[in-house]
């Protein structure tokens, strides 16, 4: 199943001026542990994104652990451009694992935002953007290796002294990372403060442009997205929580359209899902959509997947793939 | 006149060395300075309500011991160090052999996966079937042995467990009552520790839901 979409030549020709079509930036659905899975990801690829990612996984387990690969990643065809995110702290375990899975991706990105304190202290996510030497050291070994035939992202939040980040964002382009995506949060900012575009803003202007920039946080409508590009003017635009609301995010509808719920029923049962993820898919979703609490509450009794679907076939038309106006509809068809 | 940013703090140095500096310089500079501003308010920590500044300091960076095995010493915030195990280039090219060779990378999950990947399981039970006449009982060790083996394997039972909820989602409750209940009598007899009881008392009341689906008693039947 080899890859054929360059995810750097994509980032260049959507954000590119002269481009004829889409060259407002690229739109991207960034890295959710536990959520981005191949149904998710599946989803959103019917709404007009150009790049999706895997959640973070962990090399240390992956190159070591049958069980872990089996678990952490599953993929097709139609999964492209992807982009697997990895969690590491050593060049060793990076190169195995970029070795294990460059064939079956588009690009691989190194996670360097998450602040979870158990990660952080393996030297793992945040703690990266801290270690600059070590996190170089592992972009130069992978681009030496492997050249252009693997793209390499490394998904940053800020410091608290952006001076610092536009160090860092030089340094990385020196050491030959394809591009780089910020989130404007320091690794202690509570997502209810916002992100801080003005961070950005000013990293964007002190990067040499031809190392891409794709800004991250709070984008949860197309409005949000070309506010943030125009502001920032970055090549690019990643939404997270956004696109678990509202997978629908980059076609410029402003809550989550019933074909959405169709679609993630349909990938869910195709291949698999944990009832867990399911349940809170759907609860994203629906709530976005506008569903009454006291209904929202009902899907969260519910206890199994076919117990869930129960419930969805006496309070909705829940058509399934192959049914006429499946995966058309916008508003919740009540019954 | 020189603006000089200090490194690591973003702070504005402004030291004049020449005294006679043009307006055009002047005003370069302040717009320089403005454009700087938001690196210093950073640095000062006035415009990021609800950070805790300074706190990176501990940020801990793991030593790597044995660089060709990606063996670590981490050290927890406590202070106590922690040895990541390394992994052999042995047996680390056993692991690319299985996954790229003999696996052939990640699972490939196209239409149809689930059915495809549970077909020598479905087949196991449906022909273990006439041996699992009574619940928990099976005819001989062997078989017994067979289903402990098969079932043990948690993500085996979350496949079979996903087919079934796909026969339901598309309607095939037959299909789906046929599996559920041939699994229920299988996990009786592996589980001999209650272990099970959850997936077995979900599989149950499925099975009961999709038998009445079939028969056409339950109100969506029809749908
Ligand atoms: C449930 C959840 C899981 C996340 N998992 C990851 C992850 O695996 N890797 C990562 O880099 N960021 C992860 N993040 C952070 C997001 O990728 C993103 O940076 C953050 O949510 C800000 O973007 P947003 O405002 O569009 O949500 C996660 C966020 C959430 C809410």
């Amino acid at each position: 199943m080899p890859r054929k979409i360059d995810p750097l030549e994509l980032i260049l020709k959507k954000s590119s001026p002269s481009a004829s079509t889409g060259k407002n930036g690229v739109k991207i659905i960034g890295p959710m542990v536990r959520y981005s899975k191949l149904p998710f990801r599946a989803t959103c690829r019917q709404y007009n994104v150009d790049m999706v990612y895997t959640p973070m996984i962990l090399a240390r387990e992956f190159v070591r652990n049958e069980h872990a690969r089996f678990v952490d990643f599953a993929t097709n065809k139609e999964d492209s451009p992807l982009i697997v995110q990895v969690g590491c702290n050593n060049s060793t375990d990076l190169l195995r694992f970029v070795e294990l899975v460059k064939d079956y991706c588009d690009g691989i990105g190194i996670n360097c935002g998450c602040p979870i304190r158990e990660q952080v202290n393996e030297g793992i996510g945040s703690a990266l953007i801290y270690n600059p030497e070590l996190l170089c050291e592992m972009v130069s070994n992978v681009k030496n290796k492997y050249g252009n035939s693997v793209r390499l992202e490394t998904k940053i939040r800020i410091h608290e002294n952006w001076d610092s980040t536009v160090d860092l964002c030089r340094k990385l382009c020196s050491a030959g990372v394809d591009w780089i995506t910020i989130h404007g949060r320091t690794r202690y900012t509570r997502t209810r403060t916002p992100s801080n575009l003005d961070a950005i803003k000013y990293i964007r202007e002190r990067v040499p442009m031809s190392l891409p920039i794709i800004a991250n946080g709070d984008c949860f409508s197309s409005t949000d997205f070309d506010r943030i590009m125009k502001y920032t003017n970055v090549q690019g635009v990643m939404a997270v929580r956004g696109a678990l609301r509202n997978p629908a995010i980059f076609t410029g509808v402003n809550k989550c359209p019933w074909s959405c719920i169709e679609w993630f029923w349909y990938y869910a049962m195709e291949y698999g899902l944990h009832y867990a993820l399911l349940q809170h898919h759907l609860f994203c979703m629906l709530e976005n959509s506008g569903l009454d609490k006291d209904l929202l509450k009902e899907l969260m009794d519910c206890r199994s997947s076919f117990e869930l679907l129960d419930w969805f076939d006496d309070k909705f038309v829940l058509k399934r793939n192959g049914e006429v106006g499946f995966g058309e509809g916008v508003e919740i068809p009540y019954k | 006149m020189t603006l000089n940013m200090k490194k690591d703090t973003g702070m504005m140095c402004i030291a004049t060395n020449n005294t006679t500096g043009s307006i055009t310089d002047l005003s370069e500079s302040i717009e320089q300075l403005s454009l700087s501003k938001d690196a210093i308010t950073s640095s000062l920590d006035l415009n990021s309500a609800g950070d805790r500044p300074n706190k990176n300091i501990k940020v801990i960076k793991p030593i790597e011991i044995s660089p060709n095995t990606g063996e670590v010493l981490v050290r927890k915030s406590t202070g106590k160090t922690k040895l990541r195990k390394g992994q052999s280039q042995v047996d680390y090219l056993k692991q690319k052999h299985k996954y790229l060779e003999i696996d052939g990378g990640p699972t490939v999950k196209e239409e149809n996966y689930l059915l495809n990947s549970t077909f020598e399981l479905v087949h196991l039970v449906t022909s273990l079937e006439p041996a699992l006449a009574k619940e928990g009982v099976v005819d001989t060790q062997e078989k017994c042995d067979l289903l402990v083996k098969t079932f043990s394997d948690k993500q085996q039972r979350a496949l079979l467990n996903y087919l079934c909820n796909s026969f339901y989602y598309q309607k095939k409750y037959s299909d789906c009552y046929s599996l559920a209940s041939k699994l229920v009598k299988s996990y009786h007899v592996i589980d001999t520790k209650n272990r099970l009881k959850k997936e077995i008392e979900e599989l149950e009341r499925l099975c009961t839901r999709a038998k009445d689906k079939a028969r056409g008693n339950a109100p969506n039947a029809q749908d």
